[in-house]
Order: C-alpha cells, then structure tokens, then sequence
C-alpha cells in the first residue's frame, strides 16, 4: 500500500492531528529510551471503562508516574543542573574582561529599552 | 434545501509544479518578500561594519538561531537547539493558535545573540548559515518534487478506477433504508448506552470523557460535538417520536457546551493569537471549530426534534464570569459562520480554525452547519456561499492528487502536512454537495480496498499500518479510524467495507460488553463514539439527520415520553401522524414498566397491541399512561379507534 492509501484511512474527525503528530516524532526518542528502562506503559482507560450505573463506585485512575520513576526524574534534573552549572562556571572566566564588560552593558541596556517599551515610555530605546 | 451540483474538478495537473490558487500564491509570495527583506536587513550590520553584536542580530533574522553562530565557540551550540525550539514553537503555534511563539523564539534567539557575541564574530558565520538556508532550500525543493511526482502518480491511478468504483457508490448510495421499518437492534444498543451513559449524566458532570487538554482533538468540545451527533443520528433514523430521556440526553450535551471549561481555550488564543484582549466572545472572529461544530450540533438536534428553544434569543449563552457573558442563540452561531464567510469572501473564503490555521474539515462542519440552517428556517446560505467556497476548496485547497490538503496557513500561504482523508471529507459533504461527497466515497474506498485482508473468523478485516493513532486521548491505536471508516462506509450503503471495519474493531481494539454497554478500551472516548456512531449509522442517516429530518406528519404525532433509563430501552419509535409504533427492550431486567405517552387527541380512545390493556383513553390534556411487561424485545402499536 503506498502513503496514499494511508492518508485515506486517517480519516479526519478533529483538527490539529498533525501537531500531535510531529509532537510524537519529536518525544519518540524520549518514549523509547522510557520504554526501554521501564517497559510498556499500559493503562486501561478510564473514561471509556467508566458507566452510569456504576457512577457511584467510579474507577480512580492509576497514577501515571509511579515513586520510583519520580525519583530517577529528579535525579535527571538535578544532574543536568549540575551540569549546566559547571558549563557555565567554565565558559564564564574564559571572557576577557573587556569584552565581559562590554557584554554585560549591552545585556543590561537591551533589557531596560525592553521594559521601558513595554512600560509605554517614550524613550523606550533608549539605551541610557 | 439548496445544494449544488458539482464535479471534481480533473485530477492531475500537467503543470511542472504543485497547483496553487491565485490568493496561495499572493500569500506565498508576501511571504518570501518579508524573509528576502528580514534578510536583506540582517547583512546591512554586515555591510556597514556595525559592532558584532548587531551583526549576530543580523545573522539572526536570516535563520531561526543562526545569530549563534555568529558568537562562535560554544555559543554555536544553540543554533541547532533553537532549529529544534523553533520546531516546537511552531507546533505551539498550530496547537494552541499562539501566534507569538515563532516570533519570539525567532527574534529572541537574534537579541540573545547579539547578547553573547564579543567583540567580533566568527568570520565564517555568515557563509555557514547561508549553506544550511541553501540545504534547508534543496531539501525544500526535493520533498515537493518527489510529492509531485507521488501525487501525479497517484492521479493517475485515482482517474482509471474512479468512473467504476463511482457507478457502484451510486448504485449502493442511492438504498434508501426504509423508514417505517427501523429498529435498533439488540446488538447495537449496547452502542446506544454508551453515548446514552455519558449523556444523561448531571450537566456538570464529565465522567466518562477524557479530559486531557480544550485546544487540540482531545479537547471536551469535540466529545460533546460527536457524541450529539450520534445520539441525533438515533433519534433522527429510530426514534423520531421518542423525546423522553431522548432529548435529554442531547440538551445535557449542548448546556455541557456552554460551560466555561468547554470553551475558555478561546479566552487564551484571543489573546496570544489575535492579541484581542478584551472582548472572548468565542462565536465572533474565526473559530470555526466551535461555530461550524456546534452550529451542526444544535441545528441536528432541533430538526430532529422538533425543538426549537436554541433559536430564542439569549439560549445558547457562554458565561465567561459574574459580569460578562457573550449572548447567542442558533442563528447568531450560524450568523457567525455567515459572517466570517463573508469577511474571507475575496481571499482564501474557507475560514480559520485558531488563528491563522485554515482547515478543510473543519469548514466542512462549517458548511454542513449553514445546510441544517437553511432546512430547519428556510434561508439560502448553501446556495449563496457554496458555489465559491468550492471554486476556493479546489483552487486554494486542493493538490496533485485531487486531495483536499489538510490545513494551510493563512498569513503564510502554506501548507502544512496533515492526515485527511476523503472518507472524513465524503460523510459531512454528503449534507451539502452529495454528487462531490458520493465520488469522494468513489476514492476513498478503492484505497482502502488493498487494506482488506481475512480476519481471525476468514471474514474480511481492515488492516492498517504502523500503529495508528487515537487523536481522541493521543495514544497509539487504529480504534479511531476503524469508527471513521466504518460511518463513512455506512454513509455510502457501503456495508463490505463498514463490516471489515467492525470486525477490525472486535479483533483488534479491546471489545467489552459490560452491563449492558459496548466500549473498545484500547481507544479513546471519542474514537468509542464513533465507533458507536458508525454501528448505528445506515446509508444516508448522516446527512439526513442535518439536513433532512423526519417528516412533518410524524414529528406532530403522538410521542413516547415517560421511561426511565436505563430500565426501558427504546430501540424504535415512528408515528405516521395519528398512531405510534413502539419497540422496547428491558435494560435492567425484565418486569412490568409503566410508559407514558403524550400528544395523543384529547379524550380519545386508542387501540393498543403489546400492552397489558387493550386500549387506553388520552386525558385532557392528551397524555395516556400505560403498562407494558419487558421481558425482551417488545413491540407495541397504539392506534385511534
């Protein structure tokens, strides 16, 4: 079957498929690499479980991230943080002074007609 | 009702590049003249001898993050990285309609630039950058040729099957299921209970949706949308003289509508997408998601039922808080759709979703909307808008192969990739323009043919590539487009295809059949509903629930009001103007149910069969209630004597 026949059977119910579609190509690795560590990841959907009759004892839903993998996030964080940390410690003394100083002043100037525009000053470009 | 004859226009152009029409091109071209000038001003730092740092800004209008590599070192790190953040913004901007996203990560990453480069730039910068806009270009160029040739390709194909494939659509379409005679099956009600459950659940309440995100396909509004189509189709093809819990069902979903959590997404893309930040009115500029939606929804409901309270004025009012709510009815939501058709008349005609995102689908609610308009007052917007709203679909929205494109941008002129089918098109275009939607079914279903194959039982099943995707709740699972098949193929009376989709969804999707209730748990709730949809549908049902409805006779008929749910099951209910023909089913048991039925003629007698009496006398005020003993299916007829 070619690509053609395949966008047929997409048929289309709602807007904006393709977003979640280019969002998924883009997570795809991230999915992989949580499969990989943690296996698949199924869990029976509520909302279609759920009936009137049973409204009362409604299903809870499962927690999606479970303690363990919880902690291994925060360990993730906590050390790409320690390395940008460190990137940073380093690049920031390899600046001459000069153009530090130059750099800062433009940073600063930047940010202040920014401010200011959006304040409503009138020398919102003004760098002084 | 007014609907126009149309052809497909011939597929498969002979001109050496994709076809465009003359407002894509004008807005393809604005489009290269702003980037040509954004880069043109980004080499004048260049060619003045400006300080580095606004020659990294310059570099940075040429590419999203190309300023970095003007900062050289580390620094040039971030182009790829903003490349990426730039992709993401994009998709912020279709997914949400934030207009501002690129902008700023385009303009942000050239200030940030400036802000990291020293006292010179790298001296290879500019010629690195103008390489990778050079390769971006190629690459550009390559994919667009190859998807010509591809679609030419497919042109072809389409032009020798399409003449008898279309013949027998004609024939298999033209089966008009007969009315008098419809019931729900006992097999299919389980379908019916559950868009039933979920509707007649307190107006507040959302249990059994899923509730995910209101800006993208997950959202509630689309759940809503689709569910009261279902529930409509029922009523429209079974049970036109059942109001009861019928109706309730479907009023519960258009006041659900109405809450704020249903429609605030709007309050959000006013203000990043149209920088509008005073005035939410989600049924004013654009937002045809929820006009041309909510427009069929509302007006199938009414046609269906005789209804007519959401064309009072004030009916359908969104309140945004204590103070500010945005008043409308039926016709100002049509009126909505009426006057952005009109505002876009002269350009792309075909109306945004979020801002700036056009979608021919959702234009197609859009026009179905107007048609259910025009059948229940009797205006003539399909006949004034149609004709170029379809001159606009073939010339701006149409590509090689004769397929809709999915959505194009309408500041930029592009078109963005996106999975539409002529199956999705075929079912909403049947209610307008039925020659068009019958030769798009034409299509659609000889490329679905190759995907048949023998399921688990030897009988036919559709299988699908890859693993799909469920757009209802994101997952990854066919459930959604075996339901979409199937109501498209049920449309055109095309039972083969819908029963290889059924048997897909029984084999493949996690069928469950529990207390009385039907679900494939591997989809979504709304990937359920249509699958619950597309096992009620029957040819024609789609359209004629917009834009035919029952008869005047049997709407003025005696009707069944008084069951209680799920305790009796109402799997028929017809009058041809003086009698009512009841099928009912047991959905608790069986046991004896009291039944009321109302709008009979004032103290007249009536003769009943399946009843535990003979006959019954209508009160004053033309009521009769009467018992009946469930114990399976049960047939009653109630005639005047």
């Amino acid at each position: 079957m070619d690509t053609g026949a395949a966008r047929t059977f997409n048929t289309a119910m709602a807007c904006c498929a393709f977003a979640v579609f280019v969002l998924s190509q883009l997570l795809a690795p991230f999915v992989w690499v949580r499969r990989r560590l943690f296996g698949e990841h199924a869990v029976p959907n509520v909302a279609v479980a759920w009936s009137l009759a049973d409204a009362g004892s409604a299903p809870v839903a499962p927690r999606r991230i479970s303690p363990r993998a919880r902690r291994v996030l925060f360990a993730a964080v906590a050390v790409e943080l320690a390395i940008g940390a460190a990137a940073f410690a380093s690049v920031a003394p390899a600046r001459t002074g000069d153009a530090w100083i130059e750099a800062a002043a433009f940073d600063g100037a930047w940010c202040r007609g920014i401010v200011n525009m959006l304040g409503g000053s009138t020398d919102g470009n003004r760098s002084e | 009702m007014a609907t126009v004859a149309n052809e497909i226009r011939r597929i498969g152009p002979t001109a050496d590049r994709a076809p465009k029409g003359p407002v894509t091109i004008a807005r393809q071209r604005r489009t290269y003249v702003v980037y040509a000038s954004l880069c043109a001003i980004g080499l004048l730092p260049a060619l003045v001898g400006a300080s580095a740092a606004w020659q990294a800004a310059g570099l940075g209008l040429w590419m999203p993050g190309a300023g970095f590599v003007a900062a050289g070192g580390w620094w040039a790190l971030l182009f790829p990285l903003t490349l990426a953040l730039f992709v993401v913004s994009i998709i912020a901007w279709f997914w949400a309609g934030i207009v501002i996203a690129p902008l700023t990560v385009w303009l942000g990453s050239a200030a940030l630039a400036a802000a990291a480069t020293g006292g010179t730039i790298w001296g290879g910068a500019h010629v690195v950058v103008a390489a990778c806009m050079a390769g971006i270009g190629y690459y550009a160029y390559r994919r667009s040729t190859n998807r010509l040739a591809r679609d030419r390709a497919k042109a072809e194909r389409r032009r020798a099957f399409v003449p008898a494939s279309l013949a027998e659509v004609e024939v298999r379409a033209a089966a008009r299921p007969d009315v008098a005679a419809r019931e729900i099956s006992a097999d299919d009600l389980p379908s019916l209970r559950y868009l039933l459950d979920r509707a007649l659940q307190p107006v507040q309440a959302f249990d059994g949706f899923d509730i995910i995100d209101q800006f993208q396909p997950a959202a509630l509004r689309y759940q809503l949308n689709h569910m009261g189509f279902g529930l409509g189709i029922a009523q429209s093809a079974y049970t036109p003289n059942f109001a009861g819990y019928a109706h309730e069902a479907q009023r519960n979903l258009i006041e659900k509508y109405l809450l704020r959590r249903v429609w605030d997404y709007w309050v959000y893309e006013s203000c990043w997408g149209h920088f509008n930040f005073t005035n939410f009115d989600p049924a004013r500029h654009d937002n045809i998601m929820l006009t041309g939606w909510f427009g069929m929804h509302v007006g199938q409901y009414m046609l269906n039922s005789g209804d007519r309270r959401y064309a009072e004025k004030g009916a359908l009012t969104f309140r945004l808080n204590a103070r500010t709510a945005y008043e409308h009815d039926f016709h100002t939501i049509i009126g909505s759709v009426v006057d952005n058709y009109t505002r876009y008349e002269g350009q792309f005609c075909l109306f945004p979703c979020e801002p700036n995102w056009m979608y021919p689908i959702c234009n197609h609610y859009g026009m179905t909307s107007l048609a259910s308009h025009d059948r229940l007052f009797g205006t003539q917007y399909v006949a004034r808008y149609l004709p170029n709203w379809l001159d606009k679909l073939d010339t701006e929205f149409t590509d090689a192969s004769g397929t809709y494109v999915g959505l194009r941008s309408q500041l930029t002129g592009f078109e963005f990739p996106f999975p539409t089918g002529e199956a999705g098109y075929a079912t909403f275009a049947n209610c307008f323009a039925p020659e068009r939607a019958r030769r798009l079914w034409a299509i659609a279903r000889k490329e679905i043919e190759p995907a048949i194959a023998a399921g688990a039982d030897g009988g036919p099943r559709i299988v699908l590539p890859g693993r799909g995707l469920d757009a209802g709740n994101y997952t990854l699972n066919h459930t959604a487009a075996f339901g979409s098949i199937m109501m498209s193929a049920r449309e055109f009376g095309d039972d083969d295809v819908a029963a290889a989709a059924q048997r897909s969804l029984d084999e493949e999707c996690k069928p469950s059949l529990d207390g009385g209730v039907r679900r494939y748990m591997a989809g979504s709730n709304l990937a359920n509903i249509a699958a619950a949809t597309g096992r009620l549908m029957r040819t024609g049902d789609f359209r004629r629930s917009f834009v035919e409805g029952p008869s005047d006779a049997t709407l003025a008929g005696p009707r069944l009001t008084g069951v209680r749910y799920p305790d009796v099951l109402v799997a028929r209910a017809y009058s041809n103007g003086d009698d009512l023909e009841l099928v009912l089913h047991p959905g608790t048991g069986p046991g004896e149910r009291t039944i009321t039925v109302e709008r009979l003629q004032p103290a007249k007698r009536y003769a009943l069969s399946g009843a535990k009496v003979a006959e019954v006398v209508a009160d004053g005020g033309g009521r009769a209630t009467f018992a009946v003993a469930l114990n399976g299916r049960t047939a009653i007829a109630l005639t005047p004597r």
